[in-house]
């Protein structure tokens, strides 16, 4: 279970579910902003008003409490303007998945981003200073969402839902092994059909049986939205499409009603957010040809559904040509890369396996590796991370020259603001700029992350490595073919120093990479396993991932000397005692040797873990390993039970940080900026 | 609530700040009205929070104002948390320092808001010393109260 350490009073063995006979009192609120000062009086307030408060300073961490126990909130209440993720971004995630009122808050009270909140669901807008009055009521949010989500389930038709379990519950009965499991299951069927009668009844109860829309099937969901076409989709059909037990029209129809609300969002979000990205598309847009269906998934449809400005999608489909561009540039679409992967984790996989058969054997640059791994993904991510790709993606790209980034693997460690450009990346004139791309992608890493259900990222943004690793996915995977998704961009744009710069790692690395789930571990024994038996000779490698891990916390700064010096040597020079080739492109700071990894890795923090993981496959990538915790090149393999690891690791990280508390962004100095003086 | 020197000194003190506008009234005594048993070092340490916090993003709002390009994002960030920070414990001259300089860097005006950035960067030094006494005597006066 989460090791909340850091929150007060909170959760309240979520698991329960329900509310309390003295509703509202006890109402689980989950309240994140970046700001401590703010962060204490809301809580105090909240506190005040007897609801369960648990505080959080990253919309990462968030995303993590609130798919972690996924019944453990009754409402949210956040900033609009968080480091790692947009508000507005968060807000659309949380209703997508989780379908839980949220409260926006902000320090501007202009009309136009009050407006903004209310066009994207949030159930109330709020204006700093916020006033106990303004909080006593949020329950309210709850009652009526819960309301209105019981009457659609009603609506839709009781009598075929009934049906429909009917007949499940027998056909379930029928393939029962032993009779008692047989009975045990129909009378716990029953039970449960008779409780959800007996909760339609009751309005006064909160408890309601609530469709979780995990990323497994919110992909699906995505998937047959797209086979059908967005305009075609109907919840009938992509109920069927979907073919998921349990799962009625009612659920489908109101989550079809918030994704497009979400897609039409990122298509005035996207158009708006050209800037870097689509000049870098622009150029390719003209190179890039028919599109190319990845993975069943068509990219047309799917551009036109969510409206993905053009050019990414050109992108997204060069991409998936992969190879035949003769300078990939991975300008957005590694940023949505990263996104799409993250949040379509099976997806990518599926897709990545395709794309790897392309791509096997070929020295391919990483940007086109990028594409083509990003593509299923891609796609489904775009939607949700272009948003956040924004600004983002302005930043990335204007740091797109490292090309190392493209590492993207590395793209872990760009929370850090490492973008490791360093002298390798001299080798690696393919990959242009893009790099810097996905790394800087945390928000949306953040988001996609959650999507995949890896959520944990305790580490605030640190934790991107998933989303970003989509993006760098993208780029050595190709090659590698086992690029998991996860390949972290890294390279963190300066300009977005949020989203890497996760203080925390530079903190927690010593702690966590020994202690949890010794995830930090093993990957690294795979590291240099992987590398021995890897003998590609990954362009990425030199590719250089190279991150300069300036942006990096101070803390790392020894594990910057180390990479440095490793880095000089070229990028083959992995520490890693792998004699192979393995050019671990001492990216950024190759901290951790294989062989001499644990100890590295107990220094470098959260991210190894993650990094690890993915080094496998990335190891041979990009051996750089960032120094700070962030992730290195998280080319997660694939076959690894990429999501456990994740979730694992995320747990791991999560209990090594505080909960809900990400460090302070590493921004000009900040260091540590933990929120530890709270008082208690 | 005993009335001790010192007391009579925290209340002088604290009615100097409203008195000069560096403290919002309203928001203060709103604030204490949250203070109780349970956690009587809310203010003191709501305060000790600020200071450390607003000292940190002016750092960080200068040295993105000086870095070359600018960094926006940065700056954004950081003016937008002091707003919000100031707003919420009441400390009115940072605040409208904030705006200020907010308005002026959307304007495009990076060497007004290098003004402006230095205004604000007084009246903070100015703020966080008076306050600094302040919570120091707050500390002082809490054993005697219970």
């Amino acid at each position: 279970m989460l090791n909340l350490g850091y929150c007060k009073g909170s959760m309240s063995t979520a698991s329960s579910g329900g509310v309390s006979d003295q509703f509202p009192v006890g109402l689980r609120v989950l309240v994140v902003d970046d700001d401590p000062t703010c962060l204490v009086i809301l809580e105090k307030m909240l506190r005040i008003c007897l609801y369960e408060v648990t505080k959080c300073n990253r919309a990462e961490i968030a995303l993590s409490l609130l798919r972690e126990n996924r019944n453990g909130y009754d409402i949210v209440i956040s900033d609009v303007h968080m480091p790692d993720m947009d508000g507005f971004k968060l807000l659309e995630l949380i209703g997508l998945e989780m379908d839980l009122p949220v409260i926006m808050m902000s320090a501007d009270d202009g009309k136009n981003v009050v407006m903004k909140g209310v066009t994207h669901g949030a159930c109330d807008y709020l204006i700093k200073p916020i006033r106990i009055e303004a909080l006593k009521n949020i329950w309210q949010h709850v009652v009526r969402k819960k309301k209105n989500e019981r009457k659609d389930m009603e609506q839709s038709g009781s009598v075929e839902e009934g049906g429909d379990r009917q007949q499940k519950q027998s056909e379930d009965a029928d393939y029962s092994s032993s009779a008692n499991e047989g009975s045990w299951k129909n009378s716990k069927r029953r039970k449960d059909e008779e409780e959800e009668v007996d909760e339609r009844d009751d309005t006064s109860t909160l408890k309601k049986p609530r469709v979780v829309w995990s990323v497994e099937l919110h992909q699906q969901f995505v998937a047959a939205v797209n086979q059908l076409g967005i305009d075609k989709a109907v919840p009938k059909k992509i109920l069927e499409l979907m073919n998921v037990p349990g799962l009625t029209r009612e659920n489908v129809a109101s989550h079809l009603q918030k994704y497009r609300l979400y897609l039409r969002r990122l298509s005035g979000v996207s158009q708006h957010q050209s800037g870097m990205g689509n000049s870098f598309i622009s150029t390719q847009e003209a190179t890039y040809g028919s599109l190319s269906s990845l993975n069943g998934l068509d990219l047309q449809t799917l551009a036109a559904a969510s409206q993905i400005p053009a050019q990414s999608l050109a992108t997204l489909q060069a991409a998936g040509l992969g190879r035949s561009t003769a300078k990939p540039r991975m300008p957005m679409p590694i940023v949505d890369q990263r996104n799409l992967f993250s949040f379509e984790n099976p997806k990518l996989r599926f897709g990545e396996g395709q794309q790897q058969h392309l791509n096997n054997g070929k020295q391919i640059n990483l940007l086109h590796g990028i594409p083509t791994t990003m593509e299923p993904k891609q796609l489904a991510n775009m939607h949700h991370s272009a948003q956040s790709l924004g600004s983002m993606n302005m930043q990335l790209n204007a740091h797109g020259d490292q090309s190392g980034s493209l590492l993207m693997q590395m793209s872990q460690q760009q929370s850090r603001g490492q973008i490791l450009n360093e002298a390798t990346s001299s080798q690696v004139p393919r990959l242009p700029s893009s790099i810097g791309q996905p790394i800087v992608n945390n928000a949306l890493a953040s988001g996609v992350l959650a999507r995949n259900g890896l959520a944990e990222s305790g580490r605030g943004t640190g934790f991107n490595p998933v989303s970003q690793s989509s993006s760098t996915m993208n780029f050595p995977l190709n090659t590698t073919a086992e690029l998991t998704a996860t390949s972290f961009a890294l390279g963190s744009a300066p300009g977005v120093p949020s989203l890497t710069s996760k203080g925390m790692f530079p903190e927690e690395i010593s702690s966590e990479i020994k202690g949890p789930g010794g995830f930090i571990m093993p990957s690294y024994d795979i590291f240099s396993d992987l590398q021995h038996h890897r003998s590609h000779d990954w362009e990425l490698q030199n590719a250089g991932m190279t991150f300069n891990g300036s942006q990096q916390s101070n803390s790392l700064q020894s594990n910057v000397d180390v990479a440095s010096s490793v880095l000089a040597h070229q990028g083959f020079s992995s520490s890693q005692s792998n004699g192979q080739g393995r050019n671990i492109s001492a990216v950024g700071k190759p901290m951790f040797s294989a062989g001499d990894a644990t100890d590295h890795v107990n220094a470098q923090s959260l991210g190894q873990p993650l990094n690890n993981f993915f080094a496998e496959n990335l190891v041979r990538v990009k051996t750089e390993r960032v120094p700070d915790a962030s992730l290195q090149t998280t080319l997660f393999n694939e076959q690894f039970g990429q999501e456990d690891l994740m979730s694992a690791l995320l747990k791991q990280q999560q209990q090594q940080q505080q909960a809900g508390i990400g460090p302070a962004e590493n921004e000009f100095d900040f260091d540590g900026y933990s929120l530890d003086n709270i008082p208690v | 609530m005993a009335n001790t020197p010192l007391h009579q000194q925290l209340s002088i003190m604290k009615q100097s700040f409203f008195d000069e506008g560096l403290l919002d009234h309203e928001q203060v005594s709103y604030l204490e009205t949250l203070e109780n048993e349970d956690d009587p070092d809310f203010i003191e340490n709501l305060f000790t929070m600020f200071l450390r916090d607003s000292s940190r993003y002016i750092d960080s709002i200068e040295k993105a104002l000086e870095a070359t390009p600018v960094d926006y994002s940065v700056m954004e960030r950081m003016m937008y948390r002091l707003k919000g920070s100031s707003a919420s414990i009441g400390a009115s001259k940072i605040n409208g320092e904030t705006n200020t300089l907010r308005k002026v860097f959307h304007d495009g005006d990076i060497e007004s808001a290098k003004a402006s950035l230095q205004k604000l960067k007084e009246e903070h030094a100015n703020f966080k010393e008076k306050l600094v006494i302040y919570v120091g005597m707050l500390k002082e006066a809490k054993p005697s109260e219970y």
